[in-house]
């Protein structure tokens, strides 16, 4: 036999638990920077750009925005399908890395969960508003009421409502019960009695006993087996909303898988995005480490490849199909006519750049991780702006035809749910630690020659 | 751990004889109906094609994920795939029968069928044929490279030689995710010329290491029924029967959305090939296929105390045989054959692929350790605990 060096450290740095504690605790425990202030700042700035957009909706309706009668969705719901791919690198992070055993996600799933929540809150914002009367939202839920209307359950839109809330309300408990021993841990160490009480309350009384432990990590298995399926469905019914329609480009079977790797891929993306800032500011380079930013680069290749597979599946199948609005939609609205600019921007993003975490050097490079996740991230909208805009634009009878333009109010409500995100984003990382203490103490030993005699005696 | 398996006589006069029942269906089947013979020739085909591709697909992934736990059997997954060569011989032999199977090949129908003239690019027999010997000489090749490296460990401890399987391995996932589904679509999907769906190839691929593993389970059962791999505990079971369950997921999921995409957009050139699956006579097949292959897998394992029972799990594993066969004999006898027949023929000659496979596995399995010698998880993979 011969040594191997396969496993790698999780946490960098000989540390003990005490020390632990005090490097993850710091961006809670101290008064924030000024790049705080002046994200909360822009934040705000790109909110009152939101407020904006969403009064001229409310006041004036969905006429202020770009739709026509042929391209009835547009950037609403363009926006719509990237907040919520991105938001499924949380959840997935901590169930799927669960299941398969991957210990070195223990320090990146609390910020890709808070990340998942804000992200589904930008995304749930966008079908709300497209109804044209939000304050009659609630008639979308399936209640005996007065009125003696039911919903449509044919409706893949009404299936949406019921996945896109179930996932909220799932990855919101499953974030928070994930961080209740740490708001417990606050609570003890601090001193102020004003914060000692909020994050006393929030940890709902955690002794950190053995029977809490039992129970809490018992909870959390239960949780995440029933999250596993939500994670799926959520981009699978979105998938479903193009799918069971008969437009050319959007009725193919292979959409809920392509759009469910699709959503990886750009929560991943996004995930990386944030780590890379998170490691800049913040002092937990030793938490997120190299090897980690290696792997999530590697998940970012090998969903690329799929999400290719399937660009090409559909270019082929079309062609085969023989039939005459799908060689159009792909042969010609895409790849050559009024949306070629954008199917390649596309096919590059999400199909080209990743091919460039094959080189180690590149996986290596913070500079190219985060250029290629900002790629992927753009390639993905430009992926959703296709898919729909072109099928729509051009469909079966071209006197119908009609070109697409965003209007102003449609792009000042995007800028208010990046303004939603950023400010979510940022009191997340000032009372919340961004990474769970609590998962990253069990693991920080993992992959260390502690004691290198008594391991190989047991060997 | 130095054990290496040989094959007792008693299986060697066994496989004879099934191989014996398989050439006589054969020469029944080719007297009284060739066409259905033929048909029954590529699902057979296509059956044990199915395991010896996914079985090296689920060896490569072992590799790319860096999976311990499998390293000990990973000779299994290995020798299930060396069938790929007779396979290609097999397939190959379908070249005189193609007018039976495929509308397409037959002569002119171009002239009368406007929307095989349009693919006649692509479905033309000398194309795919081409295709096939293209495929057939990627799998092999490659096949042959992750045995090489995988055995030259057991002569020389160096990790050179995981780092060339891991490299193998990476590049028979990319070929074969590539070319299998393609081959799915070539060999099966073109049968109902007039149909198309982008899931198809995807889901015979994706499924194709379903069945590999199923096999895996019953291959690795039998060995340690004979005094094998003695190490394997019950986190190795465990871990099994949570593929299984997970794949059962897969299989459900991909059924579903083609099926409900398809019936809920209601085009009639794709409801066609639903319509005799769905309400026409073939409807006891359609059901069985998705009770056999997701339901009562999903539902027996989902508690891991029962799934991870030896019981359990190789009554599953023979239920997914079953379910492999109605899976493809849902998915091509509509479309060529166009009758419901079910007697010797299909049995005969399923028993005759069936000898040759398993000689041909365990035979391969005796030319080398059975347990890798050298693997640098063999270890953690024996220490295997939960």
């Amino acid at each position: 036999m011969f040594s191997k060096k396969i496993s790698h450290a999780l946490v960098e740095g000989d540390k003990n638990f005490g020390q632990i504690s005090d490097e993850l605790l710091s961006n809670v425990e101290s008064k924030p920077a000024l790049w705080w202030y002046a994200g909360l700042t822009l934040g705000a700035i790109f909110l009152a750009i939101g407020g904006w957009a969403f009064y001229m909706t409310l006041s004036q309706g969905i006429g202020t925005w770009g739709l026509t009668n042929s391209v009835a969705w547009g950037w609403d719901v363009i926006n719509f399908v990237w907040w919520i791919g991105i938001g499924h690198a949380g959840t997935a992070f901590t169930i799927f890395f669960l299941v398969f055993r991957q210990k070195w996600a223990g320090s990146i799933n609390r910020s890709a969960e808070a990340m998942t929540v804000f992200a589904v809150m930008c995304a749930g914002l966008f079908p709300l508003i497209h109804m044209g009367r939000p304050w009659l939202a609630f008639f979308i839920m399936p209640y005996p009421n007065t009125r003696l209307l039911w919903v449509n359950y044919n409706s893949a839109l009404f299936w949406d409502v019921l996945a896109i809330s179930t996932y909220l309300i799932m990855s919101v408990t499953l974030w928070y019960l994930g961080m209740v021993p740490d708001l417990a841990t606050i609570a003890n160490r601090t001193k102020n009695k004003l914060r000692k009480t909020i994050y006393g309350i929030f940890s709902l009384g955690w002794n950190g006993s053995l029977y809490t432990y039992n129970r809490y990590e018992t909870l959390l298995k239960l949780l995440g087996g029933l999250a596993a399926p939500l994670v799926i469905s959520v981009h699978t019914i979105v998938s479903l909303n193009f799918a069971i329609s008969v437009l050319p480009g959007w009725h193919a079977t292979i959409l809920p898988p392509y759009f469910f790797v699709g959503a990886i891929f750009s929560g991943f993306a996004m995930v990386l995005t944030l780590m890379i800032l998170m490691r800049k500011v913040f002092n937990i380079s030793d938490y997120i480490t190299p090897k980690h930013l290696d792997n999530i680069a590697q998940v970012l290749k090998y969903s690329s490849l799929i999400i290719a597979l399937a660009y090409a599946t559909e270019i082929f199948i079309a062609w085969y199909s023989g039939v005459t609005y799908e060689i159009y939609t792909f042969f010609n609205a895409r790849a050559t006519g009024s949306f070629s600019t954008a199917f390649w921007i596309m096919v590059f993003c999400n199909a080209v750049v990743p091919q460039v975490f094959w080189w180690e050097k590149a996986r290596k490079n913070l500079l190219i991780l985060f250029a290629a996740s900002i790629l992927i991230n753009i390639g993905m909208w430009f992926e959703r702006f296709v898919i729909l805009v072109s099928s729509l634009a051009e469909d079966f009878l071209p006197s119908s035809w009609t070109p697409y333009q965003p209007a102003m109010v449609d792009i000042g409500i995007f800028v208010g749910t990046f303004g939603l995100f950023i400010v979510g984003m940022l009191l997340f990382v000032r009372f919340i630690p961004v990474i769970a203490v609590n998962e990253v103490k069990p693991i920080s030993r993992i992959g260390k020659n502690i004691n290198p005699k008594s391991e190989k005696d047991e060997l | 751990m130095e054990a290496t398996y040989k094959p007792s006589q008693s299986i060697k006069i066994a496989t004879a004889l099934m191989l014996a029942v398989g050439i006589a269906a054969v020469v029944v089947g080719f007297t009284t109906d060739p066409s259905r013979t033929w048909a029954n020739l590529l699902l057979n085909n296509m059956f044990f094609l199915t395991i010896s591709i996914g079985a090296l697909m689920f060896y490569s992934l072992q590799y790319i994920t860096q999976s311990s736990w499998s390293a000990m059997f990973q000779r299994i997954p290995l020798a299930l795939g060396a069938f790929l060569p007779v396979a290609a011989i097999l397939m190959l032999l379908l070249y005189f029968g193609l007018p039976d199977i495929y509308k397409w090949a037959q002569p002119n129908i171009t002239e009368t069928d406007k929307l095989i003239a349009h693919k006649s690019p692509f479905l033309n027999v000398p194309f795919y044929m081409i295709r096939m010997v293209v495929y057939f000489t990627l799998w092999i090749s490659l096949g042959y490279a992750l045995r090489k490296f995988s055995v030259k460990e057991d002569q020389k401890a160096d990790i050179k030689y995981y780092k060339k399987s891991s490299f193998f391995s990476k590049v028979f996932v990319f070929i074969s995710v590539i070319f299998f589904s393609l081959a799915a679509i070539d060999w099966i999907m073109t049968i109902d010329a007039h149909w198309y769906s982008t899931l198809f190839g995807f889901r015979v691929m994706v499924t194709s290491m379903y069945y590999a593993v199923a096999l895996i389970v019953l291959l690795l059962f039998f060995l340690n029924d004979k005094g094998y791999f003695t190490q394997l505990n019950k986190a190795h079971r465990n871990d099994l029967a949570r593929y299984l369950f997970r794949f059962s997921i897969i299989f459900g999921y991909l059924w579903f959305m083609q099926f409900l995409i398809i019936w809920y957009a209601d085009i009639p050139e794709l409801t066609a090939y639903y319509y005799p699956r769905f309400v026409g006579e073939w409807q006891g097949f359609f059901y069985a296929e998705i009770v056999i292959n997701f339901a009562i897998p999903f539902l027996a394992l989902m508690s891991d105390e029962i799934g991870r029972k030896k019981e359990v799990l190789i009554a599953i594993s023979l239920l997914l045989v079953v379910g492999l066969w109605i899976s493809l004999f849902l998915q091509i006898m509509p479309g060529s054959y166009g009758e419901i027949r079910f007697g010797f023929v299909e049995v005969g000659l399923w028993i005759g692929y069936a000898g040759l496979f398993v000689i041909i596995v365990l035979e391969s399995l005796s030319r080398s350790a059975l347990i890798p010698k050298n693997h640098p998880m063999l270890e953690e993979s024996v220490h295997h605990h939960l």
